[in-house]
């Protein structure tokens, strides 16, 4: 009963908060400088890890769908296959899963270790609202990096497909690419890219969140970073889930 | 100017405050001693508005703050000076950007205005070399006293002090001591001053400053015929005042408690 009672006020206290960040977008005081520091923290510095990732998924793709369309005598699909699964599913989830370890990890700690020293007591008696300094701009960058992110992960992951499927399977540069064109229409690219948007939103909220309510020290810092993490990424594969069956619906 | 009236408060099932009455005048000082978890803090923080009550009033200058929203308390937080336990400076921001904090967020302020309040705060604590170090470069006193000019910012009547000694050697206690000391009597600030360090305490209810011909302050003892009368004592304990009084007081009340804590 305890329990059932404690998930329910957390959860209503997180959407209380996602619903305050949100409405203060259109309120002032607004944090320019603090937005564009957070859009730098997590945009510039994931491209890196994004990159990378992006890439190589994209190289096992092709590398493991070429085996399976062999069967059917239809390897000159491959590029389609990579670019159907990177655009739809695995760009933005497995980019989202990544900014959530990088940032939502991030934003748990600071937030965090700015409660445990009584920074976020100073700064509401200093006369700020932390959501409205803290959190908005995390929120706001999130949500905007992360569909950034995502089309240059979509990008590298398909030229890491071309680099598989062009030196490895033999196939040409131009079947690869046509094939991959045809996967790239207005439907998929909306769903890959709206997707994104609501990852960004879950992995700032979750991290700003689990950040604010740490209580106990330095330990607690090290557990809300760490539930951060895992409750972001829960919800991303959770959304994504969501967010594909709407879509499907609405479709067909 | 703050009159607490039988606040109550709890966090989960552990009731922290059970009816504490409390009432600071102008240009007085409260200190606020107890053993730690006694609750100290929570006053502090209730006084400001960052708790809430689960019931009685809190009144600044006639004013009940209790059902205030956060935006509402904004103007009343504005009265207040507030010195966190440890400093809770900005450890993203230079010491210079710290003071300069609330003046910046009002937004009424030229830079160069800014720069000087800035200045001269840390003028009052002494530590003007320090303006462009990063808080993590200072020692525990030096952040309290950066601290502290941040809270001065705004000429604030009342000054709330969360054990500002805390885990200082006597010396720089005493430095802390003196500062308190000269808000009071040359500035006529009035202060909540929590603390557990009871040396501090007794400096603060025995000792004056007042200015001399050239401007330099001295500081004196009370003798036989003189008591400080602006400087009380409250002493907490299982969330409900103990005593209220002088130090004389306190150190003839008759309490094991009181007296374990003195000894
Ligand atoms: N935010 C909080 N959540 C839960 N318990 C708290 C919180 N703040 C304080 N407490 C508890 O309330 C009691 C009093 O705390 P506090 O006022 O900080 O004591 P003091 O400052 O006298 O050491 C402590 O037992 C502490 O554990
Ligand atoms: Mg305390």
């Amino acid at each position: 009963m305890n329990f059932i009672y404690l998930a329910i006020y957390e959860v209503q206290e997180f959407f209380l908060l996602s619903l305050r960040a949100f409405t203060n977008i259109f309120r002032k005081p607004r944090y320019l400088q603090d937005t564009l520091l957070q859009m730098d923290t997590i945009g510039v510095g994931s491209l890196l890890i994004v990159i990378l990732t992006g890439f190589f998924t994209g190289a096992v793709l092709a590398l493991q769908s070429a085996k399976s369309l062999k069967s059917f005598g239809a390897v000159g699909l491959t590029g389609q296959l990579v670019a159907l699964s990177l655009i739809k599913e695995l760009g933005p989830v497995l980019t989202a899963l990544m900014v959530a370890g990088r940032n939502g990890s991030g934003i748990a700690s600071e937030l965090g270790s700015m409660v445990v020293t009584e920074q976020i007591s100073a700064m509401r008696a200093l006369g700020t609202d932390p959501t409205r300094k803290l959190v908005t701009p995390r929120m706001v960058a999130a949500t905007t990096m992360l569909p950034l992110l995502t089309v240059l992960s979509d990008l590298c992951g398909l030229l890491g497909g071309w680099m598989v499927s062009f030196y490895k399977l033999r196939l040409s540069t131009s079947l690869y690419w046509s094939a991959a064109m045809k996967a790239i229409d207005y439907n998929n690219l909306l769903e890959g890219i709206s997707k994104p948007f609501i990852f960004g939103f879950i992995i700032a909220m979750v991290g700003c969140y689990c950040g604010l309510r740490t209580h106990g020290g330095t330990q607690g810092v090290g557990r809300s970073t760490t539930q951060a993490v895992v409750f972001s990424s829960i919800l991303v594969i959770a959304a994504d889930f969501f967010v594909s069956k709407i879509i499907l619906d609405l479709r067909y | 100017m703050i009159k607490l009236a039988e606040v109550t408060k709890s966090y989960w099932d552990q009731q922290v405050l059970k009816g504490v009455n409390l009432e600071v005048g102008r240009a007085e000082t409260k200190i606020i001693l107890g053993g730690s978890g006694s609750g100290k803090s929570t006053i502090i923080k209730l006084v400001l508005g960052l708790e809430k009550p689960d019931s009685g009033h809190i009144f600044v200058d006639g004013e009940d703050i209790t059902p205030f929203r956060e935006h509402e308390l904004m103007h009343v937080r504005r009265k207040f000076g507030m010195v966190f336990q440890e400093g809770a400076l900005f450890d993203s921001l230079t010491v210079g950007e710290n003071v300069a904090y609330k003046m910046r967020e009002e937004k009424l302020f030229s830079e160069e205005e800014v720069d000087a309040v800035v200045r001269r705060m840390l003028g009052f604590v002494d530590l003007e070399d320090a303006i462009d170090k990063m808080p993590a470069e200072l020692s525990g006193g030096m952040r309290r006293r950066v601290a502290i000019a941040r809270a001065l910012v705004g000429n604030p009547k009342i000054m709330l002090y969360d054990e500002p000694t805390a885990g200082l050697d006597p010396i720089t206690s005493r430095t802390i001591s003196e500062l308190v000391i000269k808000l009071r009597d040359l500035e006529g600030v009035s202060s909540v001053f929590v603390t557990h360090d009871l040396r501090t305490a007794f400096t603060l209810a025995s000792q004056f400053a007042v200015v001399r011909g050239g401007g330099d302050v001295e500081f004196m003892g009370e003798d036989g015929k003189l008591c400080l009368i602006n400087t009380r004592f409250v002493m907490l304990q299982d969330g409900k005042i103990l005593f209220e009084g002088t130090d004389e007081e306190l150190r003839n009340f008759s309490s094991s408690y009181v007296q374990e804590f003195l000894a």
